[in-house]
């Protein structure tokens, strides 16, 4: 049997398709966990910007290896210092990219490891300061060809 | 297993409270287990998932690994000087092994 729409039908079709798509696009703001992943570092509350600097490429011509540094500004000491910060990406396969551990004999935190990146996106830092305050830094990394294997 | 990491610490001497930075590269597939081999079978997740440096015994940096490091991970950070001793870097796989390499520093 061959389906055939007259002109009508095909416009409350296409009407329908739309909207259909509308809210399945809504919640999934995000390909991944990362929201969750953050509220879950953070316990449940909201990272303040500022104090992490995230350095990354604009435009990462291999998402294989992509060069990333992350430094919090902090005096590292037993009073004040960062012990964790947490790296995710919200457009990758899975969100989690590395969690680094600080403790005041580091001296200064700042780390640099290289990363894969699927597709353009969000790279988020969180930090934990030693007091329970959080900060955060966000960087969008344009990538050309996309690591993961894809 | 696979070869010795390549570890490089930027002064060997140090004046105590110094800031030494360590770079390290070591060779591993870093496999995220997304990947499906020739014949379309996924290939199973193998990466080291945790780093771990010790001075003089002391824990001063440590991170996790996802599957989201590249392959044949490089990782560089800094660390206080206090006392001289041995530099001990050592990554975890997911099978439980771990790949060890060291360096030594010298407070003066």
């Amino acid at each position: 049997m061959r389906l055939t729409f007259n002109r009508r039908q095909t416009l409350a079709l296409g009407a329908g398709v739309a909207a259909v798509a509308m809210f399945s696009a809504a919640p999934a703001l995000a390909k991944n966990d990362a929201d969750e992943a953050i509220k879950k570092f953070t316990g449940g509350k909201t990272p303040v910007q500022g104090k992490v600097k995230l350095d990354l490429p604009e435009i990462a011509e291999n998402g294989n290896t992509v060069p990333m540094t992350v430094t919090v500004e902090s005096p590292m000491t037993e009073q004040s210092h960062v012990t964790d910060v947490m790296i995710v990406a919200n457009e990758n396969p899975r969100s989690g990219v590395v969690t680094f551990h600080f403790s005041p004999a580091s001296g200064v935190a700042e780390a640099n490891t290289r990363i894969r990146l699927a597709a353009t996106q969000d790279v988020i830092a969180v930090a934990k300061m030693n007091d329970g305050s959080f900060f955060m830094a966000s960087k969008q990394v344009k990538v050309t060809i996309g690591g993961c294997g894809g | 297993m696979a070869a010795q990491p390549r570890i490089k610490l930027d002064k060997k001497e140090v004046k105590k409270g110094d800031i030494v930075e360590v770079k390290a590269l070591v060779s591993h597939v870093m496999e995220t287990g997304l990947r499906k081999d020739n014949d379309g079978n996924l290939v199973p997740r193998k990466i080291l998932n945790k780093f771990v440096c010790l001075v003089a015994g002391k824990q001063v940096f440590a991170a996790d690994f996802e599957t989201a490091v590249s392959a044949n991970p490089y990782i560089q950070f800094k660390f206080r000087a206090e006392q001289s001793g041995q530099v001990v870097l050592s990554w975890t796989d997911d099978d439980g092994s771990t790949i060890v390499g060291q360096d030594s520093i010298t407070v003066i």
